[in-house]
């Protein structure tokens, strides 16, 4: 187990090199000088190339790389080219944002999601169940945009319900941030809400025709085991990787959602920064959003040994 | 023979499947019975409804699509098909009066909870006892079916166990909770040969040493002859032949049945003497004319058989417990 749990972490790290290491390439490859869209386009050469020389530009990139790496070790992430800040003070000012919406999606995702599924399968066929597909479908059909658009429109300007946009701090003032909060949270938690519902059920219902629930049935177990316990545990296996792959896209922030919703959180940085050439920003947000991912993946794997004994087993 | 008082009364019991292509009378006015104590087997090729028969018994039919039409299932003279299919009283029944062991040992067992979760959660289930004391009779039913080591064993996942073993723990959660009767439903077809026999010796040992009762489904004949004290011959959803083993064994009267035995190979047949198979394919029980549905594959079928409607189960002889469902008078023709 512990032995299985270093392995991982270490192909963790090696899976955060790599990213960064294509992320740095690809932006020193495109066109575009970061210094020279730092001073401006009026700025002479003499006063470029003194700024390319103080960020290191005019080195080859593996050095630049390195000096990247090493400043990362010191907690140094480096300058902002637009806003002259530091890189890391940018990234904590922006992340608690994209963090304190997308947990709140998760968990509304998963519990909504694996809810609606094991009712949706237990119904099947049934009222209930027709609804709920026709809602999922709609769901799925519907683009982030779209429904924010429309949830300003009906739910802000035109029932006055709850503010259109921007963001509060829970630690400010958390009735404000629950206020603010509740459309952006929806908007990015409702695809996966949609998809962890369609996979639930299909999983639920192949499991509810296997062998071994049958055992359970005939052995007088009562349904509410047979289902939440026998059915459920063998059923979330393909569910927890497909919310896996999606965490990311709740926890890293959506650039759509955080644009309609005038929130100024991680994916809209990185957005920004893409078009300024900002590539510190850049960089700091690929490693955060990368060290997320990984993250995430390593929690799943674990999970998988908790569900699947079989996997369990292998990590000997 | 002196009458023993009946444990299960099954009486004209109907369960259809309701496909695309129509009703498929799975199990077509069905009546039989277990007395305590006694061993009965229920013999037909695949497709003939005699697991779903069992299944009905305990209301573990799938339904949709599945649907018990009719019929009365008397255990300890209480009628099952009264309860709801989920309600507590059929609940109470399953796994605690009457347990099945399923065909498939591979599949028949959670595979992500050990053979130890899932023998105590069925003892807990029924009895009102403790989690230690439910794992201390789990360890105990594990040691009755033969298996080395119980203790051990009550951690492994069924992934760690072969399907012989599988099956005997299958067999534990069986008597587990001390069930008056037994339905082991094809409880070796999917063992290898050598293991078949020792779990079928295990399985009759256990039911003669407790004294309990069984229903055995199979279509092997040889297991039947060795082990059952009554056989019900199924074809196309009906019994069209019933009586003791003996008797359908000497004299078959329903000439499937006669087929059956021909196909089975017997060790004091004379060397080189060949099996002879029953010709075509069991029906599709989809919209079946009312004759005998076992006519078209009848070697003995005549021009009246073809016309004639439905055969009902008659006495062979006035007063005699072997019936069968048959036009023809098939006496001495083995």
């Amino acid at each position: 187990m512990l032995g299985y749990i270093v392995k991982r972490l270490g192909i963790s790290l090696i899976i955060i090199f790599i990213v960064t290491v294509f992320s740095f390439s690809i932006i020193h490859i495109l066109p575009g000088d970061p210094a020279r869209i730092a001073l401006g386009e009026e700025a002479d050469q003499a006063a470029v190339d003194a700024l390319r020389a103080e960020m290191n530009l005019d080195k080859p990139i593996t050095t630049q790389y390195v000096l990247w790496i090493k400043g990362i070790l010191h907690g140094d992430f480096g300058m902002s080219i637009v806003e002259h800040r530091p890189v890391s003070r940018i990234i904590s000012e922006r992340l608690p944002k994209t963090i304190s919406l997308g947990v709140p999606a998760l968990i509304l995702s998963v519990s909504l999601g694996l809810l609606s599924g094991i009712i949706s399968a237990i119904k099947r066929g049934k009222f209930v169940d027709q609804i709920l597909t026709i809602c999922t479908t709609l769901a799925v059909g519907m683009p982030e945009f779209w429904l924010g658009v429309f949830g300003i429109f009906l739910f802000g300007l035109k029932l006055h319900l709850l503010p259109i946009q921007g963001y509060t701090a829970p630690s400010a003032d958390f009735t404000q941030f629950v206020r603010r909060a509740i459309m952006p949270v929806v908007c990015l938690a409702i695809h996966l809400i949609a998809s962890i519902n369609r996979h639930t059920r299909a999983n639920l219902l192949e499991v509810i025709n296997q062998d071994y629930v049958r055992t359970a049935r005939a052995n007088g177990i009562p349904e509410r085991t047979v289902i939440l316990q026998h059915s459920l545990k063998n059923a979330l296996i393909p569910v927890i990787t497909m919310i896996a792959l999606q965490v990311r896209v709740v926890l890293g922030g959506s650039v759509i959602v955080e644009q309609v919703f005038n929130i100024t959180g991680i994916g809209l940085l990185l957005k920004t920064a893409v078009g300024n050439r900002d590539y510190l920003i850049i960089q700091g947000c690929v490693l955060i959003l990368s060290m997320i991912t990984v993250g995430c993946n390593f929690v799943v794997d674990l999970l998988y040994g908790v569900v699947d004994p079989k996997i369990r087993e292998s990590w000997r | 023979m002196q009458d023993k008082t009946p444990l299960l009364v099954v009486k004209n019991l109907r369960t259809s499947f309701f496909t695309s292509a129509g009703e498929v009378k799975a199990v077509n006015d069905v009546s039989y019975h277990v007395d305590e104590e006694e061993v009965v087997a229920i013999v037909g090729e695949s497709g003939c409804g005699k697991s779903v028969t069992q299944m009905s018994v305990l209301q573990l039919v799938q339904t949709p699509p599945g649907k018990i039409l009719g019929g009365e299932v008397f255990y300890k003279g209480k009628d099952l098909l009264k309860y709801g299919q989920k309600s507590k009283e059929i609940r109470a029944i399953r796994g605690a009066e009457i347990s099945m062991i399923f065909q498939e040992p591979m599949t028949s067992l959670n595979p992500v909870f050990t053979i130890g979760q899932q023998l105590s959660q069925v003892i807990r289930v029924h009895k009102h006892v403790s989690r230690k004391e439910a794992w201390a009779e789990g360890v105990e039913a594990l040691r009755k079916v033969g298996i080395p080591e119980p203790e051990a064993r009550m951690k492994n996942y069924p992934f760690e166990m072969s399907g012989g073993m599988r099956q005997r723990v299958m067999i534990a959660i069986a008597i587990a909770c001390n069930s008056s009767l037994i339905i082991a439903d094809e409880p070796t077809t999917a063992l290898d040969v050598t293991t078949q026999a020792q779990v079928m010796e295990l399985l009759m040992s256990i039911v003669k040493g407790l004294k309990k009762a069984m229903i055995v489904v199979t279509h092997n004949l040889g297991l039947v002859t060795r082990y059952a004290d009554r056989i019900y011959v199924m074809y196309a959803g009906k019994i069209i032949e019933s009586g003791t083993t003996e008797e359908i064994m000497k004299h078959p009267m329903h000439p499937y049945t006669i087929g059956l035995l021909k196909s089975v190979p017997n060790l004091s047949d004379e060397k080189g003497k060949a099996l002879v198979p029953i010709e075509g394919a069991p029906p599709i029980v989809i919209n079946l004319p009312d004759r005998c549905a076992f006519c078209p594959r009848c070697p003995y079928a005549t021009e009246d058989c073809m016309n004639a409607s439905m055969p009902g189960l008659r006495p062979v002889d006035v007063g005699q417990k072997h019936l069968v469902a048959c036009h023809l008078d098939m006496r001495g023709s083995r």
